[in-house]
């Protein structure tokens, strides 16, 4: 996968989704049990605003300070005992990744889950090579076995699919043969992926957060594959958008402390795995070799934007779960890797415009996603502008609108065309079943012209007062 | 001497923030004030100790409570209770001390301990076939019912991890308020080499990601006990 997800048009990406009816009612019952969920947990701890505040400044802090604390980072992981590469670009990335993967003659891989692996397409390079690689977090290996699905949740990949294609799929691929129960079907993958775990010859990982003062990476996960991939497997790569630092551990119990509460709304996760290095001489399992890529890929270029602020981003998912836009057409309307709020603010800066231009439209810029992000990234400003820049600078939005805006400018500017236009108005009252107005009417009433203005009503009405 | 491809790569980070070179370092970090440093600051021990109780069996933990001398007692229940042998032990001074193998070897054929003499393979197979594993947490932490365990000569990552139960041993007296103080010992032991792996476990393994339906069991262990050891 890389960031684009979909080659569909925008309107054709979201009138499919809206056709789901069991993906709609999924993300919104998702929505309102984890926004509950989220806010019996952040009354419970207090001191929301401050948690938050303080929370943005440390991931500000990172930014400001980027090329500072990745050097701190990469000489104290290398320290420990870690390897460490650069990659500007996706394919340096997947070149090293594949590079390690070879020397160790790899056959198989096993994956916890991890973004920036998928936005960097890494699981097709390494498949291209003939290396099996599995993911192993229940929801991603869900979606790997139905045909390579994308995700339509950055933190639950598979709520679109309902209990019977889950079954079906497992079914087809795997020889499941029990009922439909959740229970169930986890167990059987529990027992499928415990061999792979066992056999991998090295395993992938993302890294949640990365501590500068020590060289250790941070994996926040509830399943347990965070901890098995950097268990058993004697090989180990991280793979880490470079902007995923943290100081030190004091700034690290902040941005834990807001994790889970944030995307789950739980107050941690099940494990929180620490490593630092590979394994040590008395250990008797990890890693032997512990490899991190730190990834560009984009990133700088959004650093020296005005929208770098959106680096500080901690991935909760936050935004799309209070998102009402999202709550529609879910992870796949976006046609993106990064979806909802957090993916209209990024995508367009870190992948380009033009071929992203149409993901800030799924927006109604009502500013939910401000109120509740964690690190108080200005997600609705920054989609704004870029509308702004979309239209004006970039002019990709074509020439309707310019023509459309002027031939507004020139009848507001001249009495006498004011005075014809507004007197005929009404006769736009019909509701447009074609042209550019047609997708907006098909769920909203266009506002109503009056068929008498209200400077004539006026005039007859005191007329006929005196 | 820096390797070029670094160079390079941080030199674009440094020219996206505006500057010719590598800051030497960071500016002052600008928090406001750090509220986690006011929470629990009044609690008693048995408070937290009570908090931490209840924060377990929130999130599905069985948590027990006893003196030393019927800590073998206890695991022996527990065990029984939650799982089938053959047990896998972390080599740790307190169960040597309570000789906590010999006492489980009388009920169950197979109990093994954590022996870095063995090498690689055999541990962690010893782990897979384990029903249930044991360990002394280093801490634990009231807030979240969260145990940490890290790596060591004496215990693998594998012993809290594939056993399909794991039974955490505690020290009422390690009981510490919130992560707070979790990351603080990170700080100190940072000073001398932290260990390679650090694991803060709040619960079982679990998922929600068929219909957000909560399944308890999905790679690491299905159940999870904590017997709290009074002082």
């Amino acid at each position: 996968m890389s960031i684009q997800t979909s080659d569909l048009p925008l309107h054709d990406r979201i009138n499919t989704e809206l056709e789901k009816p069991f993906m709609r009612k999924a993300i919104a019952n998702a929505q309102d049990l984890l926004n509950q969920k989220r806010e019996d947990v952040f009354k419970e701890l207090g001191n929301y605003e401050q948690w938050k505040s303080q929370a943005s400044a440390i991931r500000h802090h990172v930014l400001e300070n980027l090329d500072y604390y990745l050097d701190l980072f990469s000489s104290n992981a290398e320290q420990a005992g870690a390897h460490v590469y650069f990659a500007s670009t996706d394919q340096e990335a997947t070149e090293r990744a594949l590079a390690i993967c070879q020397a160790k003659n790899a056959s198989k891989v096993v994956k916890s889950k991890s973004m920036v692996t998928e936005e960097i397409g890494l699981n097709e390079v390494l498949e291209d090579q003939g290396i099996e690689v599995i993911e192993t977090d229940l929801g991603e290996y869900l979606l790997q076995i139905d045909n390579h699905d994308k995700p339509s949740h950055i933190v639950v990949p598979a709520l679109h699919k309902n209990r019977d294609r889950i079954q079906q799929v497992l079914q087809e691929k795997r020889g499941y043969d029990g009922d439909n129960l959740p229970e169930n079907m986890t167990r059987f993958v529990r027992h499928l992926i415990r061999k792979d775990f066992l056999e991998a010859d090295v395993a992938i990982t993302g890294c949640n957060f990365g501590v500068a003062e020590t060289g250790t990476c941070t994996l926040v996960t509830n399943e347990g594959n965070g901890r098995f991939v950097t268990t058993v497997p004697k090989t180990q790569i991280v793979v880490m958008g470079m902007e995923r630092l943290v100081p030190s551990f004091k700034e690290l119990d902040t941005m834990l402390s807001l994790l889970a509460r944030s995307a789950v709304g739980a107050k941690l996760t099940s494990y929180m795995t620490l490593f630092t290095g590979p394994k040590k001489p008395d250990d008797m399992d990890g890693p032997e070799e512990l490899h991190i890529i730190i990834v560009d890929n984009g990133r700088s270029k959004v650093l020296g934007s005005p929208f770098k602020e959106v680096l500080k981003c901690i991935r909760c998912g936050t935004c799309m779960l209070e998102c009402p836009a999202y709550r529609h057409v879910c992870g796949h309307g976006y046609g993106a890797l990064y979806p909802g709020p957090l993916g209209a603010a990024l995508v367009p800066v870190l992948a380009g415009y033009t071929p992203f231009k149409d993901l800030t439209k799924i927006c109604t810029l009502c500013g939910a996603c401000n109120e509740v992000c964690p690190v108080q990234v200005p997600l609705y400003e920054y989609i704004y502008e870029h509308r702004r820049i979309i239209a004006e600078e970039k002019q990709l939005e074509g020439r309707l609108e310019g023509i459309a805006m002027g031939l507004y400018g020139g009848i507001i500017g001249n009495a006498k065309l004011y005075d014809m236009t507004t007197r005929f108005a009404s006769v736009a009252n019909i509701s447009p079943k074609i042209g550019p107005l047609k997708q907006w009417c098909k769920n909203r009433e266009r506002p109503h012209v009056a068929t008498q203005r209200f400077r004539d009503w006026y005039k007859i009405t005191k007329k006929g007062q005196k | 001497m820096m390797h070029t491809n670094k160079k390079n790569f941080l030199l674009t980070v440094s020219r996206a923030l505006g500057r010719e070179a590598i800051a030497d370092n960071p500016t002052s970090i600008d928090l406001p004030q750090a509220v986690q440093e006011e929470y629990y600051q009044n609690t008693t021990a048995q408070e937290l100790k009570d908090l931490f109780i209840e924060q377990s069996r929130t999130a599905g933990t069985i948590v027990h409570e006893c003196a030393l001398a019927s800590l073998n007692d206890t695991i022996l229940t527990v065990a029984s209770e939650l799982g089938e042998g053959p047990i896998l032990i972390g080599d740790e001074p307190l169960l040597h001390e309570q000789q906590t193998a010999a006492a489980l070897s009388d009920k169950y054929t197979h109990v093994h301990m954590w022996d870095c003499a063995r090498g690689r393979e055999n541990n962690i197979d010893t782990a897979e076939s384990a029903g249930i594993g044991i360990t002394v947490a280093q801490f634990a932490l009231a807030e979240t019912g969260t145990v940490m365990v890290h790596s060591h000569k004496g215990c693998g990552r594998a012993v809290t991890l594939l056993p399909t139960t794991t039974i955490f041993i505690i020290k009422e007296t390690t009981i510490l308020p919130r992560l707070t103080q979790g990351m603080a010992w990170l700080a100190e032991q940072s000073q001398d080499g932290l260990p390679a792996s650090v694991n803060y476990i709040s619960g079982a393994s679990s998922t929600a990601d068929i219909e957000l339906v909560r399944v308890q069991g999905v790679h690491g262990p299905i159940k999870i006990a904590y017997i709290i050891v009074t002082s």
